[in-house]
């Protein structure tokens, strides 16, 4: 009986779909991956559902509350580095404290601190792992009635961003294109509590407390949303 | 010269033609294609999609005087340790009062689907207003309301004397995430009307028994 061929069929196959879907794919993510920054801290902030569409402000004063109660301050104003550096500037005037041109640009990239004003020159001139460990060993900026510097820095903020906003409020207005309530709503500087779910609330509390006192009442809380 | 050393010697000189060989015009894609998976997994692994958002609130400015304490139609919440909460409705009456009974408090849980939770309490409490508000989000959603006008209308109903009041009293030992928790619930629920105070002492000797003795009122400052 002779014997049956079997047809030899083509081992390799035509990959040619699947490499372009998977640069398709490496695109995309590529594109759309912005890398986070390297933080000095990092909080977990809670969970909540109400706030499905709420952006977060792009004008923001951030408190950052991590999970033993230390306070940590960090200024993202929407006008880039020059009303970040006239946050530093307020102050080194109030507080008297010297920064020189090496520190001031420092300032610029350091992201949140939470060490006492005083010691702001010497945490700027650290490099990120020690800045990391000096906040990690002290006590955070002090937020009691006594000393109230998160306080004073949120104001410091507030005022430098409230100036931008109008400014920018006039300049739309003055080129016949006046903001509408939306955008003016995105652009209004706010001061953004960004708060560990497990931080005690006591701490918080008193954060409130001294921001309150510098009459400062409204507020962001930064969550995250859950997935339901 | 230089030539193509042409394969095998097959052809054996038949004819002086040179033909250039057909090269094939396939790569290896093997590498390239380990690559393009390598940093898809790597992007796909390392990006993160969820993103924060913002919950706005206002805190009101110090009353001048005394404020009077809230009554009508007022549930407080306490919250402690190990995430638990408890509440009473109305005023408070300490042990010693003469007309009422002293105030008991109850245990509820952080609305777990499903359970009876604080949405389910602060929905009875607020019955009226909750239907008012319903009715309310059904015209938003037919008339394409604005989002001031309809704001604007929310309050209103809850500034009514018959909707609902919470109070959030958190002592020493609460979490940020219970009064985010607590906060995110009013939200929902559309409830505007809510204040965060401080416990009296008699409020935190009764949560201290609720609790089993080790409850501790919220320290006036840190540090």
């Amino acid at each position: 009986m002779p014997k049956i061929k079997m047809p030899r069929s083509n081992p390799s196959l035509d990959m040619t779909p699947m490499v372009d879907l998977a640069f398709l794919l490496v695109t995309f993510f590529m594109l759309t991956a912005s890398f986070r920054e390297a933080e000095t801290v990092t909080v977990i902030t809670p969970k909540a559902r109400s706030v499905a569409d709420k952006e977060l402000p792009k004008n923001a004063i951030i408190i950052t509350i991590d999970n033993t109660g230390r306070v940590y301050f960090d200024a993202q104003l929407s006008g880039g580095n020059g009303p970040r550096m006239e946050v530093l500037d307020s102050i080194v005037q109030n507080y008297k404290i010297a920064v020189d041109d090496k520190l001031r640009n420092e300032w610029l990239r350091c992201g949140s601190f939470g060490v006492e004003i005083a010691k702001l020159p010497e945490y700027l001139s650290k490099d990120d792992h020690n800045r990391k460990k000096m906040n990690e060993s002290g006590l955070g900026i002090p937020s009691d009635s006594l000393h109230n510097e998160i306080g004073s820095l949120a104001l410091y903020g507030m005022k430098i961003g409230m100036r931008d906003f109008i400014e920018r409020r006039q300049e739309a207005e003055r080129s016949n294109a006046p903001l509408d309530k939306e955008t003016q709503k995105k652009i209004m500087p706010r001061i953004c509590i960004k708060a560990d779910f497990d931080a005690p609330y006591a701490a918080v509390k008193q954060v409130i407390k001294a921001l309150t006192d510098k009459k400062q009442y409204h507020f962001t809380l930064i969550t995250t949303m859950e997935q339901t | 010269m230089a030539e193509i050393a042409e394969g095998g010697g097959g052809g054996h000189g038949k004819g002086g033609k040179k033909r250039a060989k057909k090269q094939s015009t396939r790569v290896d894609m093997t590498p390239m294609v380990d690559l393009a998976f390598l940093l898809l997994t790597f992007f796909v692994l390392t990006a993160t999609f969820s993103k924060n958002k913002a919950m706005d609130i206002t805190f009101p400015a110090p009353p001048e005087g005394p404020p009077p304490p809230p009554t009508k139609n007022a549930v407080t919440f306490m919250l402690t340790k190990e995430d638990r909460v408890f509440y009473y409705v109305d005023e408070f009456f300490g042990p010693d009062s003469k007309e009422n009974p002293p105030t008991a408090l109850t245990e509820i849980n952080y609305a777990p689907d499903g359970q009876k939770g604080i949405r389910d309490l602060l929905k009875e409490k607020n019955k009226k207003a909750d239907i008012l508000l319903a009715e309310l989000e059904e015209e938003r959603q037919r008339t394409k309301m604005a989002d001031t006008t309809f704001r604007k209308r929310v309050n209103s109903i809850n500034n009514k004397s018959d909707a609902v009041t919470v109070i959030i009293k958190a002592d020493g030992e609460a979490k940020y995430r219970n009064v985010v928790q607590l906060i995110d619930e009013l939200k929902l629920l559309k409830i505007s009307k809510f204040v965060n105070v401080d416990m009296t002492p008699a409020e935190a000797d009764l949560l201290k028994a609720a609790t089993g003795g080790s409850a501790v009122p919220a320290p006036a400052e840190v540090k």
